[in-house]
């Protein structure tokens, strides 16, 4: 079943602000570098595949397929 | 951080691009133009996604992610002078992200692609004579010492030349259009990678931009030492088009040439660093 779009949606924003904020966090020194790390790895790979999940998300039905006369 | 991933993914698709055209311009054709591989990723991003019947569902999908994942990994290892230990680590985990990438979409010729990814990990043998013998100099392991150590003696690849050998070897093994790259062979459709489309296959596609960039570096960096970005980029390049030349000019080997050559190289390397070791 595909993801619906706006669940792509969710998970492409959360990921997104956890890498960025992670990121800054650590530069800041906020969280130690190796929190930062592990949370940018985690969520850059769920951010860009829940992005191209998102942007290929349908919002309506698929055809039906051709089945034959 | 996230820049410098972002950097190293866009870096690595047009060193990719830049890859392809050598290949191409060497063997007369024109060629794509070298920022092909971006377009693709976006092409395949918005290409229609889904997940084949014959597939293990949560494996097809989460290879893609730990694909990404562990090159992340890496690069910041890298950019963190950390041990080369744990970025060898990397090297073995994507042994094993190969084979599940294979093994997931049950296709038959994934599956082939994934027995030769396991039958292929000889790639791998040159790696431990290159870590020996570079601890057998340095006497450490850690990527900060090493760049150290070259600062104040020079580069490594004049102290450990066939140290420096094994690595490119290993470089070579991973490009794409390798003579070694039988996981990917024509013969087999796309190998491992056959039933990974749409959004599977951009990701993919920036995990292996993101690890070609993270390996050129890394030979940089642990054989040339410290230079500037500058300097790093132009090394890098020489590095790559070297191994476009020969990526352009040799056909790909058979599964067991490959693995008979890789241990062969492994072998003499080995008893290069085992003299070091017990005479020097």
């Amino acid at each position: 079943m595909p993801m619906k779009k706006q669940n792509a949606l969710m998970m492409t924003v959360l990921s997104g602000v956890v890498c960025v904020a992670a990121s800054a966090a650590g530069s800041a020194g906020l969280i130690p570098l190796w929190a930062a790390a592990v949370l940018v790895i985690v969520s850059f790979p769920v951010f860009l595949v829940s992005l191209g999940l998102w942007w290929n998300a349908s919002e309506k039905e698929g055809d039906t397929p051709f089945i034959g006369y | 951080m996230i820049e410098y991933l972002i950097f190293a993914v866009f870096a690595g698709l047009l060193l990719h691009g830049i890859h392809r055209k050598a290949i191409a311009r060497i063997q007369g054709r024109p060629g794509p133009p070298i920022w092909q591989e971006i377009l693709h990723v976006l092409k395949f991003s918005f290409k229609e996604t889904w997940i084949p019947w014959t597939a293990s569902r949560t494996l097809f999908v989460a290879v893609v992610l730990i694909a990404i994942g562990i090159w992340s990994t890496a690069l910041v290892v890298l950019l963190s002078g950390e041990s080369l230990l744990l970025l060898f680590g990397v090297y073995m985990l994507h042994k094993i992200v190969e084979h599940g990438l294979g093994l997931s979409s049950g296709s038959p010729y994934g599956k082939f692609g994934a027995i030769r990814s396991v039958m292929s990990a000889a790639s791998e043998i040159p790696l431990f004579a290159t870590i020996a013998a570079v601890y057998l100099v340095t006497h450490s392991l850690m990527i900060s010492d090493i760049l150290a150590w070259q600062a104040a003696n020079g580069p490594l690849l004049l102290a450990v030349p066939p140290a420096a050998a094994a690595l490119y070897i290993v470089v070579l093994a991973k490009m794409h259009y390798s003579p070694f790259a039988v996981i990917e062979s024509k013969e087999i459709v796309s190998g491992n990678m056959t039933e990974h489309f749409g959004v599977w296959r951009a990701g993919l596609d920036v995990a292996f931009g993101l690890k070609t960039f993270v390996l050129l570096y890394a030979f940089i960096l642990i054989f040339i030492g410290p230079i500037s970005i500058l300097a790093a980029a132009v090394a890098m390049l020489l590095l790559l088009l070297s191994l476009s030349f020969i990526c352009a000019t040799t056909p790909m080997l058979s599964p067991f040439d490959t693995v008979t050559i890789q241990i062969g190289a492994a072998g003499l390397i080995v008893v290069y660093v085992l003299i070091m070791g017990v005479f020097l």
